[in-house]
């Protein structure tokens, strides 16, 4: 950690969490439990398990809390975790399960008056949702790591325990894949969109 | 080096974004909290009361005591006496202070 360098909310949050206060602990949960869920459930595929992935990789990261080398952010130690909890899991389950027909996509915030623009939010959610549902786990976790979850090349490197080239590699192939499947469901749509 | 998503408007990143990231259940987040809370969080201080109280039973002992030789005793034989008696009573109403005041509660992270 730079001795210049102010600490930051995090450094806070685990220091008070460290002393054992409970709303630090809560706020760290709260803060990272949808990133990890969602990469847990792009390796399981599978709500229940995700939610157990999760369970097991908080409970782990607390525990080892000791062992965490403050160079790394905590997130990025935490969704290692996470990701090979759910690693762990899905060897575990042997055979993959297959995916449901209509992966679960979050209800769309209805954010005006305009009826059809919800509509067409909705529309995008779902063909999204069911375009990240046919790349490959592992594509679908690069793009939901540095787009949703904005972890840079090197915290997905140090995640997913890869070099930066094959991630980089991996983004790029994944990106194309994304915009074919786009274009395959919806071939008139998918200038607007893209 | 670390490459951040750039900031340059991409609709791939935008399209992304607007779906937004999948929620777990809140009664499992809710669940996950309180487990992780009652796991970690530090236990309050259980008082050390009984030896708190012996603690204070002997520190009005020796400040009677140290009360009684400094009526009681001449100046001379006093004078030997009360330096130690002050001293005994100091130490151990500091070392009460401490207790009662200075001890942290101790967190459970990251011990198993």
């Amino acid at each position: 950690m730079d001795f210049f360098q102010p600490p930051s909310a995090d450094d806070l949050l685990l220091r008070q969490a460290g002393q054992g206060q409970p709303q630090a602990l809560a706020q760290l949960v709260q803060r990272y439990q949808a990133l990890a869920y969602t990469v847990a459930l792009r390796v399981v595929s599978n709500a229940e398990d995700a939610e157990e992935v999760v369970q097991d990789a908080f409970l782990k990261a607390f525990a080892a809390l000791g062992q965490f080398q403050r160079a790394a952010k905590f997130s990025t130690w935490l969704y290692r975790i996470v990701y090979n909890t759910a690693l762990t899991k899905k060897r575990a389950q042997g055979r993959p399960r297959e995916l449901p027909l209509t992966p679960a996509t979050p209800e769309p915030a209805v954010t005006s008056g305009d009826g059809w623009a919800a509509v067409r939010q909705a529309d995008q959610q779902k063909y999204l949702a069911l375009a990240l549902a046919r790349l490959p786990a592992d594509d679908a976790l690069v793009l939901t790591l540095h787009y949703l979850g904005e972890q840079s090349i090197a915290e997905i490197c140090a995640i997913l325990g890869k070099k930066t080239s094959a991630v980089k590699m991996q983004l790029l192939r994944s990106r194309q894949q994304l915009e074919a499947a786009l274009l395959q469901l919806l071939p008139t749509e998918h200038q607007h969109l893209l | 080096m670390s490459q951040r998503p750039s900031s340059a408007p991409d609709p791939l990143k935008a399209l992304l974004q607007a779906q937004g990231l999948q929620q777990p259940s809140a009664t499992f987040t809710a669940a996950l909290t309180r487990q992780v809370v009652a796991r970690y969080a530090a236990a309050p201080i259980a008082p050390y009361s009984a030896g708190t109280w012996l603690g204070k039973a002997i520190l009005l002992v020796l400040g009677s005591f140290l009360g009684l030789v400094m009526y009681l005793l001449p100046l001379a034989k006093g004078g030997v006496l009360a330096p130690s008696l002050t001293a005994a009573v100091l130490g151990l109403g500091g070392m009460l202070w401490v207790f009662e005041h200075a001890r942290r509660p101790q967190s459970k992270l990251g011990t198993s």
